[in-house]
């Protein structure tokens, strides 16, 4: 079959198969939609039927394989998250992770980016090196840092015995547990914003950067007003991304500590998980993952609005 | 036709064929069990030799341990058929059994010959029965023990200097309070630490806690660790509950300095070597051949007990006479059941009467041929108990297999032994526990706050799934009266 020489829609190449291409597009808008309907239903089925369920699940209770176990009750389950102290300490705990991870994560891998940008010898293979983490299994991860954090034959309690410190118990207190969870999920995701920041930074015009040195800026300066600006938008997705996926973390605080002592280190996800998939207390998960879900939104659509703006102001 | 008759006659002079050996070629079991050392591997042998026996296939579907209980009611709840066998603990027979998801099996125990039910220990299969039907085959019976370092107890300078300081001869602790004195001394004067025990949170914590309160609130009607039978009330914050947790809190100080990251699977590793002085643990540490631990350290006996009991009816401590020592079945021990859902329940009965079998059984419980270093079933037949040439098989020095078993089944037999939870959201109300328990031992709340906050849960745990109905079962759990 002899291949067309002209620019085709993907994926269709040949003669014939440019001719299919115009009748369906070319013709009416039924056809047209008719065509799109099997995306359009698999969208339904896999996304947004799940989504409605979880919305309707959590104004009620299910007891699954049993017929007509769903029960409506109002807003019950959300009654319920107000008076839960539990919920209130996953909520705090999950704050306290996203931010003080992300927080970090972006921090680093600036300056992991910023580092490889500068070109020093053998920086083609830190580029590789700094990814590393970020193909590890954060199952895998966590389980490495958790014996890393053990008080007593871990490795970071050995070398701060060899300077005198004295060991320290990190997984089982509450603050020390949590910043070891920090610690780990800056380890795993720090590769993650470095891609992005050091893919922004090889955007920048070289041009742009002599122009400003040889007007006399220091270093600061080319920083703060040029580079800076230039990456903002990356680096506002990129902050954007992380945070909302930080939010849903469930496996690390999982592996190290299992949300204690007590309930003092787990995540949203994780009592949302306990609750309807150990204690099968379906409709009231539903609810504390919907209201998850309003936290999500409530960072990211103001975010979103804004870049979307700048965007079209150009 | 010459040929024909030696034939029938080779048939007719051969070995009874055994319910079940007529062959399942083709089918496939899928086994689910916990992923590991003590429950999955030492039956892997048995099952293989099984599938040669019949033809058949078994699939193992190994899992974490915390992980069992959810994932194997995700799959019944959802009526899919994933498992046709599954090992699990009778803790959970309200929730599976009490809602229709496994088979009964009292006609095919009855018709068994290799299940031998008389043979099982009363209580080990008075556990697996729910509602008057029985729906588990026990693969072991589970009674917490005490543990004591013999080498550090025989030795005369260490006799002499605790009795001097204490008062009283050292020897296996009787009551929780010669417990916290041993403990105490020895992690001062000794490099080893004065006990291990089960602290860190999801792992085995709460069956610790609970092996220390039963004496300070049990005398023998079995109600008076969880639940008030007339109406719920939990009773899990009463002053002897509170007192239990309080002398764990105390053990902390004593034990190794990473004691709040231990599990079972750490004390099983570290006591045989002489590294502490007294542990807590199911029967797994004591039953362990001698080519492969330390036996001249482990010395074991029946958990202590305390000398005054808290009555809750009276609500006032009593001062006894003998120390009041309780043995605890925590968790009652693992046992095989069939889903409903399952395609090939012939097949898979075949394999739970194969593996429940005194022949078979009381090979995986005295570890023979298995290399691991500890074992999750423990004897739970009479014959396991009689039969002592067969321990000595698997490796096993005579007397202390004799001392050993001895031990388990005093605990086993003893006047009362508390059974476990057993009632629908036992998983949940062990877990908020847990909790409980993992936050006092970490000094985040005081074990008087802890158990109150663990009571609330109960209490709303209860309410959720229906008071009316979680009190029936309860009072059906423990033999009472509607």
């Amino acid at each position: 079959m002899r291949q067309s020489g002209s620019v085709t829609p993907a994926g269709v190449g040949t003669r014939e198969e440019v001719s299919v291409w115009k009748r369906w597009s070319s013709g009416s808008k039924v056809q047209r939609r008719a065509f799109l309907l099997p995306a359009v239903i698999l969208l339904l089925v896999l996304s947004i039927f799940p989504f409605l369920a979880t919305i309707a699940l959590s104004f009620g209770t299910w007891e699954m394989g049993r017929e007509g176990a769903y029960g409506f009750r109002g807003l019950e389950n959300f009654a319920r998250l107000i008076s839960d102290a539990r919920y209130l300490t996953s909520l705090i705990n999950t704050v306290i992770l996203v931010g003080g991870s992300v927080a970090l994560q972006f921090v680093l891998g600036l300056a992991l980016a910023w580092m490889v940008y500068q070109r020093p010898p053998g920086h083609r293979f830190y580029r590789v090196l700094f990814l590393l983490p970020m193909m590890l299994t954060p199952v895998a991860v966590a389980y490495m840092w958790r014996l890393i954090f053990e008080s007593r034959i871990g490795a970071l309690n050995f070398f701060l015995g060899a300077v005198g410190i004295e060991a320290v118990p990190w997984l089982t207190q509450r603050t020390t547990a949590l910043f070891a969870v920090i610690v780990v999920e800056t380890w795993i995701w720090t590769p993650f914003v470095f891609v992005f920041l050091y893919a922004a930074l090889e955007n920048i015009e070289r041009d742009a950067l002599d122009a400003a040195i040889v007007d006399g800026a220091n270093s600061w300066q080319v920083f703060r007003y040029v580079i800076f600006p230039t990456i903002l938008p990356v680096a506002v997705a990129v902050l954007l991304l992380r945070s909302v996926e930080a939010l849903k973390i469930i496996d690390t605080v999982y592996v190290m500590t299992g949300g204690g002592p007590g309930n003092s280190t787990e995540s949203v996800t994780l009592y949302a998980y306990r609750t309807g998939l150990q204690f099968f207390d379906l409709g009231y998960a539903a609810a504390i993952a919907v209201t998850l879900f309003i936290g999500v939104i409530a960072v990211a659509l103001p975010i979103v609005i804004r870049m979307s703006r700048r965007a079209e102001a150009g | 036709m010459l040929a024909v008759v030696l034939l029938l006659l080779a048939v007719a002079c051969g070995p009874e064929e055994r319910p079940g050996e007529e062959g399942f070629e083709g089918v496939t079991l899928r086994l689910a069990v916990e992923v590991g050392p003590a429950l999955g591997n030492p039956i892997k042998p048995y099952v293989e030799q099984w599938e040669q026996e019949t033809g058949a296939q078994v699939q193992f579907v190994e899992i974490p341990f915390a992980e069992i209980f959810p994932k194997l009611m995700s799959s019944f709840q959802a009526r899919t058929d994933e498992y046709d066998v599954v090992i699990i603990l009778p803790t959970w027979l309200g929730d599976m059994a009490g809602r229709g998801f496994l088979e009964p099996l009292d006609e095919q125990i009855e018709g068994d010959e290799r299940v031998d039910w008389d043979d099982i220990l009363p209580r080990c299969q008075d556990i697996n029965v729910w509602e008057g039907e029985t729906y588990i085959v026990p693969l072991d019976c589970d009674v917490f023990m005490s543990y004591y370092n013999r080498q550090l107890f025989e030795d005369p300078g260490h006799q002499e200097a605790f009795e001097e300081r204490y008062g009283y001869p050292l020897g296996p602790p009787e009551t929780w309070d010669q417990y916290r004195d041993i403990a105490e001394y020895f992690s001062e004067e000794t490099e080893a630490a004065g006990a291990m025990e089960s602290m860190a949170r999801q792992t085995q914590t709460f069956w610790t806690a609970l092996s220390r309160m039963v004496p300070y609130v049990s005398r023998g009607e079995g109600w008076e660790l969880f639940f008030d039978p007339d109406d719920m009330t939990p009773l899990i914050n009463s002053p002897g509950h509170v007192r239990a947790l309080e002398d764990m809190v105390e053990i902390v100080e004593y034990g190794p300095s990473n004691i709040l990251e231990f599990d079972v699977g750490d004390i099983r590793a570290q006591f045989p070597q002489g590294d502490a002085a007294l542990a807590l643990d199911w029967a797994s540490i004591g039953m362990i051949p001698p080519d492969r631990t330390n036996q001249e350290v482990i010395g074991f006996q029946q958990i202590p007990g305390v000398d005054r009991v808290y009555d809750h009816e009276a609500g006032e401590w009593v001062e006894l006479e003998e120390p009041n020592r309780v043995p605890f079945m925590a968790a009652n021990g693992w046992g095989a059941a069939i889903p409903v859902t399952s395609p090939n329940k012939e097949a898979a009965f075949d394999l739970i009467s194969f593996l429940t079998s005194t022949e078979i059984s009381v090979q995986f419980v005295s570890m023979r041929d298995n290399q691991e270093s500890a074992v999750g079933y423990q004897p739970f037949r009479r014959s396991h108990f009689e039969n002592i040439d067969a321990w000595t098989e698997s490796g096993w020095e005579r007397e202390i297999a004799e001392e050993y078993l001895d031990q388990t089944l005093q605990s086993l037999e003893a006047d009362f032994v508390q059974p476990d939870l057993r009632i629908p959201g036992a998983f949940e109300y062990l877990d908020a526990l847990d909790a409980g328990v993992t936050s006092a031992l970490a000094g985040q709340q005081t074990p008087q706050e802890a158990l109150d906050q663990v009571a609330e849960q109960w209490d709303q745990i209860t309410d959720r799934l229906g008071r009316e109905e979680q009190l029936r079962l309860y009072r059906a759990s423990l033999g009472l009266e509607g």
